[in-house]
This record gives structure tokens, C-alpha cells and sequence, in this order.
């Protein structure tokens, strides 16, 4: 039988442990994580160097030597004196992702969605649906309203504010709820994978034997004297 | 109460279905609805763009949907054009296909090159898909395997992001968000989107599933097991969201309990 | 001298590649235009892939002065540099499509990554317990559209609750997504200000380190 679904569960049930207490196993787990993680996105981002940049380079593209240097010059960040170098690629970056984000916003997150505000008010359906972009219209203002910051508002505009604050907790009470069930799909996902048919006795020995090294250090510990965090 | 207790109780209540099946009826929810009529609206033959940012971690959540969708797609005589905004996914393009191919066996004479192409990673994020979309074969000239896209049948006239009409977005991450999608490509190329992401993502893209910037959306688990429901290629996101009724349940009590115990204090 | 090298042409290289990319976004622009636009992202692109180099190589550096220096969990830092380097090298010598990589990536990083975000199921329970208590308006309010949002998610709930689902469609399609799109009509606001003026160079807080 192939050991690898089982060397798997161990690494799930390994980092699990830290829930009882954080102990030598899971920091073995979590150094390991961030080891393999990044060694893996090292390969990958130097497998896209090696696509988009250094192959078309030595075909012809001979001006990618400039993306080559630029790129280089990034790792002068590690150097405390030269640290300043890195500062071309990084605001050519910058300055790169701030015009994209402005030109998408505008038409995506702005006139876009005024315009999915208004237009159905305007249009003639169901009773049920002007109800709802009534509605819509006049809390999409209510909720904008309430990001006003830069002066007091006062009146009975104030209520228009007002409204739209609860306006905010509603969508922040089903954004919660979402992030809930997210929370628990996940965990079910992996509790799926470590119980299957096939490795499930497996995956109970070891996490007895796991919860018992873990209780064995930890009273260990308290007799050495460490104090707990 | 220590919370140790709380992490023993949620996993007994979390292990229950996996040893004790059930089969519960499933409602079909409006966002699931739109994105079955979305794929069934895309024109047999058509050309899709596939981006798999699902991870084998996030797999049983929304793998099934990412599959079915293939699936489905394949059906259709879809050709689909495959590539990951993350590194995490690249192993990933591949995995999903072999997923179709196990819900439709017939459909495993698709042929590599002719009917789906694996691109393999942008880098960048929104910068990245930027740049991806302004020009396709100057940002990858070679697919994952590393030959040049002009050698590649279903690449052919495949320039920018216009080029392609449809785009199906499985974005597995809460920290991939979709927005970037919607400002680069389909504010900018107007093209039609359908989104498989994880739960929390739901709630953000309301806004553009309702002003039709999205066609619609499989949200989390159940999102996924509602369109196996549609589409009747069963697979393991039902039996996960049933399996989530008895956690979800567990968690309304032990709120209510909660409450309990502190206006019993109060007193 | 050495402030223009340091401060002023990086900030030159950042409005001018701002302002190309866009003009030729926005506007109808000459070809040569265009292109130099497309071949900027194309740049940035390529240079995020040397950020993650440089992130990997800032990582082993700062483990291994850790591990000469014999600081506190040094030991770790030996499994963090004994895991980066062997997957950095199988990676590159037997590619990333190698059996070997692929074991790394399925049985190492996709469950240990899988099981540390799934700790936080657990933090939710805790959560639930202590801080779920309806103690004022506000609490109530956001605790009601959480629970339906949260019961809705649950189809032995939704069975047997009728018009549960169409209750939780109506709350989504209307007064959440009238809230979502208001903060994604600020964020959009938000975005544009950011934007213009880390182009124009007024941004202070990427200017960190800036003498």
C-alpha cells in the first residue's frame, strides 16, 4: 500500500496538535510549511522567469534584458547600505498597479454599479422587482451616505446616515455567517480526507499516539519548570 | 470552560456523517441557478478561459464544481483554455481534467492541443492578468509543456482577452478575491464571467451578479453540490454540505447555550 | 547627488509608468504607445516573479543567521532551510512536473497548508461560544442575518424550514448586495485617490526608508 495518503494525515494530524497545546511537533510542522511553501513558489515563479522572460530573451527579444536587470536589482532590498536600488522595481510596480487598479475601478466598482442602481427603477417588470430596486436604490445611497467622513452631517439627512449604519451591519452579519460556513466547509473537507475508509484506523491510532506524546511532553515540561504562556 | 472541550465537541459532532451517512433533498439556490443557465448558454464550440486558482487544499470544497464545470463544458464541445493566476494551482489544471474525464468517461478521447490547452501560471495578480490580456502569447509564449502557442491548434487567433468571450473563474482562495477579474477583463473586454469561490466570497459579488457583470455563481460547498444536483453527476460536495447540517446545527446550539449562561449570570 | 538616484528618478520611473499605462488604458493611443504600455505590465508581471525569489532567499538568509546565531528556535530554522533547499532543488533539477515535486506539493504543503487554515474552524467554535451574546441593538441585528446566513447553509435546516432558501436569496440579492455595493462604490472611490496619488509620488506609505 502506498504510505503517502498516510504520511499526509500524519502532517494533518501533526499540525491538529497544536489545538491540545503548541508543541515541538507542530513547529516542526509549521517551519516545514513555510519551507516547502516558499521553496515551492520559488520554482514556479522561476519556471515563469524562465518562460516569459529568459527563453524569448535569447530568441530575440533582446529588450527583456532590461526586466532581467530590473529584477536583480530587487534583491539589493537584502542589503541594509544598497537597499535603496530596489526602489526602481519596486515603485515600477507600483506605479504599474495603481493605473491598472484606477482605469478597472472606474468602470467595474463605480459607473457600473450606479448604473445597475438606477436603471432598473427606471424599467418597467414585476411589482416584486421595482419593489426591490426601489429598495436597492435608496439603501445603496443610505450605505454610501454613510461613508461621509469630512464634515458633520446634520438634519434629516442624518437619518439617511443612520440607515444606512444598519444597512452595514446587515451585510456585515451575512459576510460573518459566510466566513462561519467558509470556516466549516473547510474543516470538513479536510476531516473527509484524513477519514477515509481506507486510512480511518490508521488515522485513530495516530492521533491517539500523536495526543499522547503531546500530554507526555507537556507534563514533562511542567516538571522541568517551564512557565506556560 | 476551556476551550479544549469546544475542539473535542466539534470534532466528534464534525466525524458523525462520515460514519453515519445521509441523504437530505437540496434547494437550489438563485446564484446556483444563474450559473447552470450561463454554461448552458455558452454556444457548443465555443472557446472558454478556465482559470483553476482551486488548491488541492480547497479541492473538496469546490472541486467537484470546477469538474462538473469541465465536464460539462466538454459536453459541449467547449474548447477550453486553462491557466492558474496562482502558483498553488498549477498542478492543479491537470487534476481537473482528469476529474472530468473519471464523471464522463467518453470524454477522455479529448484530445491535448485541439480541445483544452494547460498555460500554466501568470504572475502578477491583477498586474499579471493585466498583462496576460493585453498580449497572450507575449506573456507566455509557451503553454506548460513547453511548446510555443502558435503550434497549438485551439491557440490559434488567440491574441488578448477579447479573443475569448467566455471565462470561468475558480478563485479557491479568500485571499484571491475576483474583483481584479472583473476590473481587468471583463470591464475592459466585456466578456461573460462565472465564478466558483469559497463562501465568503459570495456576499462580495452580489453587487455584480445583480448589474450582470457576472452571469452567475457556485458559492462554497453547497453552491457545488446544488450544480452537481442540476447537472445529476453526483459527487462528493453533496455528501459534504449534508455532512455540514449536523456542524451548523452544532454551532446554532452552542450559541443559544452561550446566550444562556450569560443572562443566567447576569441574574 | 546620490537623493536624485535614491528618491527622485525612482519616483520619475513611477509617474511615467503610471501615467503610460494610463493614458493608453483610458485613451485612444498611436500603436508604439500601446505597446510600450503592454510591455510595462509585462515587465511588472515578470518582476513579481523575482519578489517571490527574492522572498524564498530573504527567508533562508534571515533562518540561517538565526541558526548561526543560535536564537531561540534555531532548531526550526533547520527543518525550514533542510525543506526550502531540497524543494528548491528538486524543483529546478527535476522539474516541476518531476514525480518527486509533485509528491512534495501532495503530501507535504497541500495538507499542512490545508490543516493550519482549517485551525481556524476551531477559533470560530470558541468564537461562537464567547462572543455570539446578544448584548445590544447593534450585536442582535448582526447576530440574526449571521444565523439565517448561517442556517441557510445547512440543508436539514432548509428542508425543513420552507421558504428559508428564498428568504436567504431575497436578504442577498437586495439589502446585502445593496451594502456590498455601496462599500464597493467608496472602495472604488478609495482606489482612485490611492492611486493618483501614489502616481503623482504624494503616497507616504510605500516610501518607507525614504531618507
Amino acid at each position: 500500500m502506498d504510505p503517502s495518503p498516510i504520511i499526509g494525515m500524519l502532517m494533518v494530524l501533526v499540525m491538529w496538535s497544536s489545538l491540545y497545546k503548541e508543541n515541538p511537533l507542530y513547529l516542526i510542522g509549521e517551519n516545514m510549511l513555510v519551507g516547502v511553501s516558499m521553496g515551492y513558489f520559488f520554482v514556479i515563479a522561476y519556471n515563469f522567469i524562465q518562460t516569459s522572460c529568459i527563453k524569448p530573451m535569447i530568441a530575440g527579444s533582446y529588450y527583456l534584458v532590461i526586466a532581467v536587470v530590473l529584477g536583480l536589482m530587487l534583491f539589493f532590498n537584502l542589503h541594509k547600505k544598497y537597499s535603496w536600488v530596489s526602489r526602481y522595481p519596486m515603485w515600477f510596480i507600483m506605479g504599474t498597479s495603481a493605473a491598472l487598479a484606477m482605469t478597472g475601478a472606474i468602470k467595474a466598482q463605480i459607473t457600473d454599479q450606479i448604473r445597475a442602481t438606477i436603471l432598473p427603477v427606471l424599467s418597467i417588470s414585476s411589482p416584486m422587482d421595482i419593489f426591490n430596486s426601489i429598495i436597492t436604490l435608496v439603501l445603496v445611497i443610505a450605505g454610501i451616505m454613510y461613508f461621509i467622513f469630512t464634515r458633520e452631517v446634520k438634519g434629516p439627512i442624518r437619518h439617511v446616515r443612520t440607515v444606512g449604519y444598519w444597512l452595514l451591519i446587515i451585510t456585515f452579519g451575512v459576510l460573518f455567517g459566510s466566513t462561519v460556513l467558509y470556516r466549516v466547509d473547510f474543516f470538513l473537507g479536510q476531516l473527509n480526507k484524513v477519514l477515509k475508509p481506507e486510512i480511518r484506523p490508521c488515522t485513530l491510532l495516530s492521533a491517539i499516539l500523536i495526543l499522547v506524546v503531546v500530554k507526555l511532553w507537556s507534563r514533562w515540561q511542567e516538571q522541568k519548570g517551564v512557565v506556560d504562556e | 470552560m476551556d476551550k479544549r472541550y469546544i475542539y473535542v465537541l466539534l470534532f466528534v459532532v464534525g466525524s458523525i456523517p462520515f460514519f453515519v451517512p445521509m441523504v437530505l433533498p437540496l434547494p437550489i439556490t438563485e446564484m446556483t441557478s444563474k450559473y447552470n443557465d450561463f454554461i448552458e448558454s455558452i454556444p457548443d464550440g465555443s472557446i472558454v478561459a478556465f482559470n483553476v486558482q482551486i488548491y488541492r487544499s480547497t479541492w473538496p470544497m469546490l472541486g467537484s464544481g470546477s469538474a462538473v464545470t469541465t465536464t460539462r463544458l466538454f459536453e459541449k464541445d467547449c474548447r477550453i483554455v486553462f491557466f492558474t493566476m496562482s502558483a498553488s494551482g498549477v498542478p492543479m489544471i491537470d487534476f481537473n481534467v482528469q476529474e472530468a474525464f473519471k464523471i464522463n468517461p467518453k470524454l477522455s478521447d479529448k484530445v491535448y492541443g485541439a480541445d483544452w490547452v494547460d498555460l500554466g501560471f501568470v504572475s502578477g495578480d491583477e498586474s499579471g492578468l493585466a498583462a496576460f490580456l493585453t498580449n497572450i502569447p507575449g506573456v507566455l509564449p509557451t503553454d506548460s509543456n513547453g511548446t510555443p502557442l502558435e503550434d497549438i491548434p485551439i491557440m490559434k487567433g488567440i491574441k488578448t482577452g477579447g479573443d475569448i468571450k467566455y471565462v470561468i473563474n475558480a478563485a479557491g482562495s479568500v485571499s484571491s478575491p475576483p474583483l481584479y477579474f472583473q476590473r481587468q477583463w471583463v470591464a475592459k473586454y466585456g466578456v461573460k464571467l462565472g465564478l466558483i469561490a469559497v463562501k465568503s466570497t459570495g456576499p462580495q459579488v452580489t453587487p455584480f451578479i445583480e448589474a450582470g457583470e457576472m452571469q452567475g455563481a457556485l458559492i462554497g460547498t453547497g453552491g457545488c453540490a446544488e450544480y452537481e444536483a442540476l447537472t445529476q453527476k453526483p459527487g462528493p460536495a453533496l455528501s459534504l454540505t449534508n455532512a455540514g447540517s449536523i456542524t451548523i446545527i452544532f454551532l446554532m446550539l452552542l450559541m443559544v447555550a452561550s446566550n444562556i449562561n450569560y443572562y443566567r449570570g447576569r441574574k | 547627488m546620490m537623493s536624485f538616484y535614491k528618491s527622485t528618478l525612482p519616483k520619475w520611473i513611477l509617474f511615467i509608468c503610471g501615467i503610460v499605462v494610463l493614458i493608453a488604458s483610458i485613451f485612444v493611443v498611436p500603436e508604439p504607445l500601446k505597446n510600450v504600455s503592454n510591455e510595462i505590465q509585462h515587465f511588472t508581471s515578470i518582476l513579481t516573479s523575482f519578489a517571490i525569489c527574492l522572498g524564498a532567499v530573504s527567508l533562508g538568509i534571515n533562518n540561517v543567521k538565526r541558526t548561526v546565531k543560535k536564537q531561540s528556535g534555531w532548531c526550526y530554522s533547520i527543518v525550514l532551510l533542510i525543506s526550502l533547499i531540497a524543494t528548491i532543488g528538486i524543483g529546478i533539477s527535476l522539474g516541476r512536473k518531476s514525480a518527486n515535486f509533485m509528491w512534495i506539493y501532495n503530501y507535504l504543503y497541500m495538507p499542512l497548508q490545508a490543516a493550519i487554515y482549517s485551525i481556524l474552524f476551531f477559533q470560530v467554535g470558541t468564537a461562537v461560544y464567547r462572543t455570539f451574546i446578544v448584548k445590544n441593538p447593534t450585536a442582535t441585528v448582526l447576530l440574526i442575518f449571521a444565523c439565517l446566513t448561517i442556517l441557510g447553509g445547512a440543508p436539514a435546516i432548509t428542508c425543513t424550514i420552507p421558504g428559508l432558501t428564498a428568504l436567504n436569496d431575497w436578504i442577498l440579492a437586495v439589502p446585502q448586495m445593496s451594502g456590498s455595493r455601496g462599500i464597493m462604490i467608496g472602495l472604488g472611490v478609495g482606489i482612485i485617490g490611492i492611486s493618483v496619488r501614489t502616481i503623482l509620488g504624494r503616497e507616504k506609505a510605500y516610501q518607507m526608508g525614504e531618507e
